[in-house]
Parts: C-alpha cells; sequence; structure tokens
C-alpha cells in the first residue's frame, strides 16, 4: 500500500530514527514503510497517523472501492 | 542526533563502497570457510575409506554459512566504528547498537550451530569424534538458540516478527514439496531415501535462504 510517511516525516524535520523512536519501532522499519515495501499492523499505522496529528487514511493510499452502490 | 546531508552522487558512492564491501567481506570468508571446512573434514575422516560425499559437501557448506555469517556478524559488532556499520547494513553507530540488543546472541548461536554441525559431521560410527560429542553439541547449540529466540523476541519489532514467521512460513512450504516428492519417489524404489544429514542440512539451509527472500521482499538486503 502506499503512502506519505517520509512527506510527513520530513515536513516534521524528523529523521528516520527520530520518528522510530517515537513509535516504538527500529528504522529498518521505519525505512522499508516508506519505500512500500512494508505494510505496517493496524496498531502502527494508527501511532503513525496519531503522531502526526492526522486521519490514517490522510497518511496511507488505498485505491480500493465498494462495488456496492 | 544530527543528520549530515550529503550530495546524491556522494551517497551513491558510499553505497557502493558499502556494497563491495559486504560482498568482498562475504566472498572471502566464505571461500576461506569453504575451504577450511572441508579440509577438516577431509583430513579428520579415514583418508583410505573417505570420499567427499555430495551429503557432507552440503552439509558442510550449510555449517560454514552459519558459521561465517555469524563470525561475520561479530566483527561488525566488536568493531562497530572500523567495519560494523558497513558490515552489518546499517546507516550509523547508533542504529547498531539499537540492533546489538537482537545481533549479539543470533551472532553467538550462527556460530554455535556452524560449529556443532562440523562437530557433528566429524562423529559417527567412522568419525574422528565420538557419536555423543557430534550429539552432545547439536542439543547444545539447539537449545543455546531456543533460548536466544526466547530471549530476543520481546525485542523484535512487528517487522522483525513478521519476517520470522513468513521465512518459517516459506521454509516449511518449501521443505513439504521437497519432502513430498522425494519420499514419494523413494518409497516406490525410484530414487534413494533422504539421508538424515542432508534432511537436517536442507532445513538448516533452507530456512537460511527463506530469511534472505524475505527479508529481501522487505528491502532489507538494499544498502543503506
Amino acid at each position: 500500500m502506499e503512502n506519505v510517511v517520509k512527506q510527513y516525516r520530513e515536513a516534521k524535520g524528523w529523521s528516520q530514527g527520530e520518528l522510530a523512536k517515537r513509535l516504538g519501532v527500529s528504522r529498518q522499519t521505519i525505512n522499508a514503510v516508506e519505500t512500500d515495501k512494508y505494510d505496517p499492523s493496524l496498531p502502527l499505522a494508527l501511532r503513525m497517523s496519531k503522531t502526526f496529528g492526522i486521519e490514517a487514511r490522510e497518511l496511507f493510499i488505498d485505491d480500493w472501492e465498494s462495488g456496492e452502490e | 542526533m544530527t543528520e549530515v546531508k550529503m550530495p546524491d552522487e556522494k551517497i551513491q558512492s558510499e553505497k557502493r563502497k558499502k556494497y563491495w564491501m559486504q560482498t568482498g567481506f562475504g566472498a572471502v570468508f566464505g571461500f576461506i570457510g569453504a575451504l577450511f571446512g572441508l579440509k577438516i573434514i577431509d583430513s579428520a575422516l579415514n583418508p583410505q575409506d573417505f570420499k567427499l560425499s555430495i551429503e557432507l559437501i552440503l552439509a558442510g557448506s550449510v555449517a560454514n554459512i552459519y558459521a561465517c555469517i555469524g563470525a561475520f556478524m561479530l566483527i561488525g559488532l566488536l568493531l562497530p566504528k572500523k567495519h560494523g556499520v558497513k558490515l552489518l547494513n546499517v546507516e550509523d553507530e547508533e542504529e547498531l547498537a539499537e540492533q546489538g540488543k537482537i545481533l549479539w546472541g543470533s551472532s553467538f548461536a550462527m556460530v554455535a550451530i556452524g560449529i556443532a554441525m562440523f562437530l557433528l559431521l566429524l562423529s559417527g560410527p567412522d568419525g574422528y569424534f565420538h557419536p555423543a560429542i557430534g550429539f552432545s553439541a547439536m542439543s547444545i547449540a539447539f537449545i543455546f538458540s531456543v533460548a536466544v529466540s526466547i530471549k530476543e523476541w520481546p525485542h523484535y519489532d512487528e517487522m522483525m516478527r513478521k519476517l520470522t514467521i513468513d521465512s518459517t512460513y516459506l521454509t516449511a512450504s518449501i521443505l513439504f514439496t521437497i519432502i513430498w516428492f522425494w519420499c514419494s519417489a523413494a518409497w516406490i524404489g525410484w530414487i534413494a531415501m533422504p539421508n538424515p544429514i542432508i534432511l537436517l542440512a536442507l532445513f538448516m539451509g533452507i530456512y537460511l535462504l527463506s530469511v534472505f527472500i524475505i527479508a529481501g521482499k522487505m528491502g532489507l538486503t538494499e544498502t543503506r
């Protein structure tokens, strides 16, 4: 799933290490999320959005649409 | 933490240096280790009856890979400034210190597994050591590795846990396929039954391969 974590992180002026510390994960995890190699769990995605003070749907881009009208 | 901004060209050149250092160390260690390991097996077993069978080459190579990767990691941890950052694919010493919580135990466990496997290969009915030595070494290495895994698990973050679980699943899937066809064909007499040391080497080797495949998918093998 694509995301804009890197853009929000850079806008805050944080390094990957700094964001990793705030979220309690490794730098490798932040790097993997930012490069779309790893989709974070729901708890981590929610923690990320809370850390940036935005909604999770603003951080993660999902093109899926329900078939129902 | 202070971040030093480097121009793109310099970053790429640093990454290339890191990549070649990792590859070079791996190749040199692997080559020397393989020569050394096979030489030990070759000279320790009875030279008259001894044949360097495919089982010994495969199991010896797996033992060598485990021991070399473990040694490689230990050098990186012991010399973080000199080699650690370049060898262990981390950005800086701070990250290496963070990863140290899970790397120290794993590196010792890998060295222990490699040495135990070598001792096992050199033990047996016509072996250099008493069979109990090989079995004891494998038992100690197993207990030590399990203890390390249990101790390190709480320090794993969610991606590392997923890496471990996915690698185990991939290992099981590959082995299930191999054993399915091998045993089926062996039972009806088309090919020989799997040799115990080959089975052990397959389990160990395929697990390592699975970890690299999954780590690659997660971008962990890319030079940073």
